[in-house]
């Protein structure tokens, strides 16, 4: 029971300082809060657009959070380190501070959901959804739901490439629940599989040369084409090969052409 | 077959008792309107209390039978069955017999229970019967065709309900009304008006 209640007491203690980061970064782009403990003390990683607004003149402002967190959640030497978000548009929490900011503003929902939503693809995610509940429009709370793309809602995929943001808009009604999906850019589903090629099936293409001799394309395997090579200079005609070889007319149907063509070109620069 | 005959038989035999519908809510919304409609068209026996005089006047609806005092005040001598979500005792056909009506709470609820009805009605009535219809927020119309599905007869656990009700617009939009709907031959019974309303506030 005592290490139920331990565990318990140490989540509470990080979800509140999250939500505490969270307040007092929101200028800043808040993009999500990492907690480790290490020998040392805390290490609290914080995800956001514009670091400089965090860590402030001269450190300033970072000072004085990191002396509120070890003041107010009594965490151990605590240490922040600001990380500025690659893609904004890739982050769950980020688009969801943006989509909340929007409809306080007053933006109509259909209309920021939906340019959220044709941001967040255009930026190469493979699945977005966005949620609003709340008195939206109407006097009864409701479920606005708008997505794109795929989207997995659980297992093992759903917990390595789904990002989820949570946020509440203020607004005249009450409080709206903004919440957006954002699976990953290089999110790989299982179903997701890819062929390779047996050993012996490369050997054979990377042996086939193609030649182009009187404007015929002419397939023949490396050993020949040495071979050839070794007759025409014999019989002096090696410059017509080598011209040959330049300008290979390019064949994209077929994919043994495309590494054949780099080999003859190889060989004609040899 | 024999049963269904007995049930209608015991259908034809059972008059309807006062259904009261005491409003708790400020205005009288579009959304309010078809509920309060649909309830009327469930249930003919059916009084609002607590409208203000003003509704009268209103487009969208036009109440057979209401009254601009809270129910504890007109039937202050009456014992009704308060229908509470709070109540841990859910409602069978046998309360109806020991009661002169039922009380349903004209309230547009939120996502989860906020305690309105036991606060603005149940904690006002002198006699009463607290029961509840299970742990699903319930639309007000829907409320009314339960209680009467309870009153033919039909056990609260053999009906079926909706934890949530999902209106798909296209591939990509869809509204969920976290609320529960009667499901009747796999049919959901959705207050008649709703979903056009939805659509039209969505536009705006």
């Amino acid at each position: 029971m005592a290490n139920e209640i331990k565990f318990i007491t140490e989540n509470m203690r990080r979800v509140l300082l999250k939500e505490f980061m969270q307040r007092e970064t929101q200028r800043a782009g808040y993009g999500g809060v990492d907690i480790k403990r290490t020998p040392l003390g805390t290490r609290v990683t914080l995800t956001c657009e514009s670091p400089g607004l965090v860590i402030g003149k001269k450190g300033n402002t970072i000072k004085e959070l990191t002396r509120a967190i070890s003041d107010k959640f009594k965490f151990d030497n605590p240490q922040i380190a600001v990380e500025e978000a690659r893609n904004p548009n890739l982050n769950a929490q980020i688009m969801a501070e943006k989509l909340a900011s929007a409809l306080e503003r007053g933006w109509q929902f259909k209309r920021a959901a939906h340019s959220t939503v044709r941001r967040i693809m255009q930026s190469g995610a493979k699945g977005c959804q966005i949620m609003l509940a709340g008195k939206l429009t109407g006097e009864r709370h409701r479920t606005e739901k708008i997505r794109a793309g795929s989207i997995k809602y659980c297992g093992k995929p759903a917990e390595i490439f789904l990002e989820r943001g949570y946020v509440g808009a203020k607004l005249k009604p009450g409080i709206l629940g903004v919440t957006v999906w954002i699976m990953k850019k290089d999110a790989k589903l299982p179903d997701e599989i890819t062929v390779k090629k047996s050993i012996s099936e490369i050997k054979k293409e990377e042996s086939k040369v193609h030649i182009n001799i009187e404007n015929k394309i002419i397939e023949i395997s490396d050993k020949d084409k040495k071979r050839l090579l070794m007759k025409a200079k014999d019989e002096e005609v090696v410059d017509v090969i080598e011209e040959a070889d330049a300008d290979i007319p390019p064949l994209p149907d077929n994919q043994n052409v495309d590494s054949s063509s780099k080999t003859s070109n190889e060989g004609g620069g040899k | 077959m024999e049963s269904s005959n007995n049930r209608n038989v015991k259908n034809e035999c059972i008059k309807e008792p006062l259904l009261i519908i005491e409003n708790c809510e400020p205005d009288l919304s579009e959304w309010l309107g078809l509920e309060y409609n649909h309830v009327m068209k469930i249930w003919s026996n059916t009084i609002f209390t607590n409208i203000p005089e003003s509704w009268n006047n209103n487009v969208n609806i036009k109440f057979k039978n209401s009254n601009a005092n809270h129910v504890y005040e007109i039937y202050s001598e009456y014992k009704f069955i308060v229908l509470d979500p709070k109540s841990d005792v859910t409602l069978s056909v046998n309360d109806f017999s020991s009661a002169d009506g039922i009380i349903i709470g004209g309230i547009l609820g939120y996502e989860k229970f906020t305690g309105n009805t036991s606060r603005y009605i149940t904690k006002h009535i002198n006699k009463k019967i607290v029961r509840s219809l299970g742990k699903i927020q319930l639309s007000i119309d829907s409320a009314a065709l339960v209680t009467k599905m309870v009153l033919l007869g039909i056990e609260m656990n053999d009906i079926e309900l909706t934890d949530s009700f999902e209106i798909r617009w296209n591939d990509n939009e869809s509204t969920i009304l976290p609320y529960g709907y009667v499901v009747i031959d796999n049919k959901v019974i959705f207050t008649p008006g709703l979903m056009e309303y939805i659509r039209k506030k969505r536009d705006t």
